[in-house]
């Protein structure tokens, strides 16, 4: 017991006596930029963080790296998606590792990074749509904004006429962000009429909760849910022969299997261009992105700023805020980047999708 | 050295929530699973009380123990009822009931997106801000608490207890109203787990109810378990390990790839391998 609890203050000594001259003498000439990624990598959304580093390797595939000013190393560190977790990495990279710039995503990770990052006044870019996430100056986010999924998403059941719709949310911060977004936009349109219903993550049977839509009889169901109940959702629906459409606020996203909403559209965050997609799957055998495109628009955010400085030094925190609306107009595999200051977001254009042939196709509008 | 703060912090609140549940489980043998659920009440009455009552940290504190022990009040009345498996049982309900109230009660609690932007303890004009002062202030609660568990268990109530925990019968038998023992430690164990839970949500600024489910509780019963049951110490030392062990296991050189999953088959080999060979705790003097 003795000898384990040494070993145990021995690690952690040699953590807090580390080196650190040592270690800036090990990296070559060029200066180096600390890029902690705080993803997902184990559990039930570890194929987030998996994405992200497929991501990475393609965007230091298709940029020459030698050609940079700047060397850009990614840490990694599991969020395990538990703001306590998140927290305590998030230490770790700012103080041990010394990192420039913290990426993660999902709002209630995001959420914890933030004051932290704020008080150890570190570059934080986060890919979660709460609008708290960027209080204080070093709180960015790079994300559609959830006003723009929500526009779009009235304008697509406007179009089609749907106009009596009930949505089921699922009580997780992410998609309650997402809903919200819809939900603002749809209250103040006279012709909608919206009723929201929630469930909890967890719960296995919607069959009583489907009966009851079915009952009110709208003219589609708006689903904000989250992996696995989207799927036991989409199936029990499939079960009680509803037929009313199902859309969803990004929940299709996530979607195991994908035939369950073969034809049904959905609206997210901007998506990955063809050109991008074919990349992606060359380069990682993968046809699903799982959000890939946007951890590559993160590391183009990150160098497109970093290089748009001389390379001799490392431009400071504040200069490089300063820079962001250079970003403004930035072609990135999500479409055209739009810096709104006010809001602390590189905004970008929300997107229509649809399941063919279990494949996600953006459907043009 | 900030980072060993910061981790010292957890590991202080994770201290007290050990030996508020070592109370309970190691002293008086009523195996709870409703610890989370009082550590989330404290949280959450110190983020509510910070954020949107503008009360001070240390009132929140009365304010979280106030309402824990109200609480624990009644269901402990409930709970004495209870033995054994049934006990543990009847208090994982509880904990899934809170856990639902946090999460659907969204006008106060504000469910699933939480409450940001919780402030630091102030005493006069002087603010905890620094993770070096917040550190110590964890620590005079976490000996406090250390003391208070020694005081209680050298006491005639703790001797009293720890009949209770070996047989209840035989105990009442011998005229103690065991009843009434059971929901004075469930009370006083409830109050002391609410006060980590005002730390907690302080220090992390943020809370959701993520933080306060079931497996919160299951893992505070984990850490009894490993430091071992009724032994003051063994709460800090399980506290330790179970809060440091995945953070030392970021810094082994483990390929990218694979190093998250590889950290979680370590942990869980390591606590194995020591309940293999501890199966009683690291200083554990009572055993299951």
């Amino acid at each position: 017991m003795k000898k384990f609890l040494l070993s145990l203050c021995m690690v952690l000594a040699l953590v807090a006596c580390k080196d650190e001259k040592k270690e800036e003498a090990q990296a070559d000439t060029k200066p180096v930029v600390k890029i902690g990624v705080l993803y997902p990598l184990s559990g039930d959304s570890a194929f987030f963080g998996d994405s992200a580093k497929k991501a990475a390797n393609l965007f230091f595939k298709e940029f020459d790296a030698t050609k940079f000013k700047y060397k850009y190393q990614l840490i990694w560190e599991d969020s395990q998606s538990s703001p306590v977790r998140a927290a305590m990495a998030t230490h770790k990279l700012i103080d041990y590792d010394h990192v420039d710039v913290i990426y993660d995503m999902h709002s209630g990770v995001s959420i914890a990074v933030s004051p932290i990052a704020n008080a150890k006044k570190t570059l934080h870019l986060a890919f979660a749509q709460d609008r708290a996430i960027s209080t204080g100056f070093y709180n960015w986010r790079v994300v559609t904004s959830t006003k723009k999924t929500g526009e779009k998403m009235l304008s697509a059941l406007k179009k089609r006429n749907l106009l009596n719709v009930i949505g089921v949310v699922e009580n997780i911060a992410g998609t309650m962000s997402l809903y919200g977004g819809f939900e603002n936009v749809a209250k103040q349109d006279k012709d909608m009429s919206l009723e929201t219903m929630s469930i909890n993550p967890g719960e296995r049977d919607f069959n009583l909760l489907l009966q009851k839509i079915q009952s009110k009889k709208p003219d589609a169901i708006v689903v904000s849910l989250h992996a696995p109940e989207i799927d036991i959702f989409m199936r029990q629906a499939r079960m009680n022969e509803i037929n009313i459409p199902i859309v969803g606020v990004q929940s299709f996203t996530f979607l195991k299997d994908k035939s369950l909403a073969e034809g049904s559209w959905y609206v997210d965050v901007a998506m990955a261009d063809k050109n991008f997609l074919e990349r992606y799957k060359a380069s990682s055998g993968d046809e699903i992105t799982n959000f890939a495109e946007n951890f590559y628009t993160l590391l183009q955010v990150t160098t497109t700023i970093y290089e748009s400085f001389d390379g001799k030094e490392k431009p400071t925190h504040e200069e490089f805020i300063a820079k962001i609306p250079v970003l403004n107009g930035v072609i990135s595999p999500i479409g055209k980047l739009v810096v709104d200051k006010e809001e602390q977001n590189v905004d970008s254009e929300a997107s229509i999708r649809s399941i063919k042939k279990g494949i996600v196709v953006a459907i043009e509008e | 050295m900030e980072y060993l703060i910061n981790l010292a912090i957890l590991f202080g609140i994770y201290s007290m929530l050990a030996l508020s549940l070592n109370m309970l489980i190691g002293m008086g043998g009523l195996v709870s699973l409703a610890q989370a659920a009082f550590y989330g009440i404290g949280a959450y009455a110190t983020a509510i009380g910070m954020t949107s009552l503008g009360l001070g940290f240390f009132t929140t504190i009365i304010l979280g123990i106030v309402v824990n022990a109200i609480l624990a009040f009644v269901v402990g009345k409930i709970l004495a009822r209870f033995q054994g498996d049934y006990y543990a049982i009847v208090s994982a309900g509880l904990s899934i009931i809170v856990f639902s109230i946090l999460q659907n009660w969204k006008s106060v609690t504000h469910g699933p997106l939480g409450i940001f932007g919780i402030g630091k303890p102030e005493i006069g004009s002087y603010t905890f801000y620094s993770n070096t002062a917040f550190l110590g202030l964890v620590m005079v609660f976490t000996v406090a608490f250390y003391m208070l568990y020694q005081w209680i268990n050298k006491s005639s109530f703790g001797r009293v207890l720890k009949a209770l925990r070996e047989d209840e019968h035989l105990t009442h038998v011998m005229g103690y109203k065991t009843k009434q023992y059971k929901s004075v430690i469930f009370v006083l164990s409830a109050a002391l787990s609410g006060i980590a839970g005002a730390f907690f949500a302080s220090y992390i600024a943020f809370i959701d109810p993520s933080s306060f489910q079931l497996k919160e509780g299951i893992f505070l019963f984990t850490i009894i378990i490993v430091g071992g049951l009724s032994s003051a110490i063994g709460s800090v030392v399980g506290a330790l390990i179970l809060i440091s062990l995945p953070e030392v296991l970021r810094f082994v050189g483990l390929p990218y790839e694979t190093a998250a999953q590889l950290q979680q088959m370590i942990y869980g080999a390591m606590l194995l391998l020591m309940m293999i060979f501890k199966p009683q705790g690291l200083f554990g003097k009572y055993r299951m």
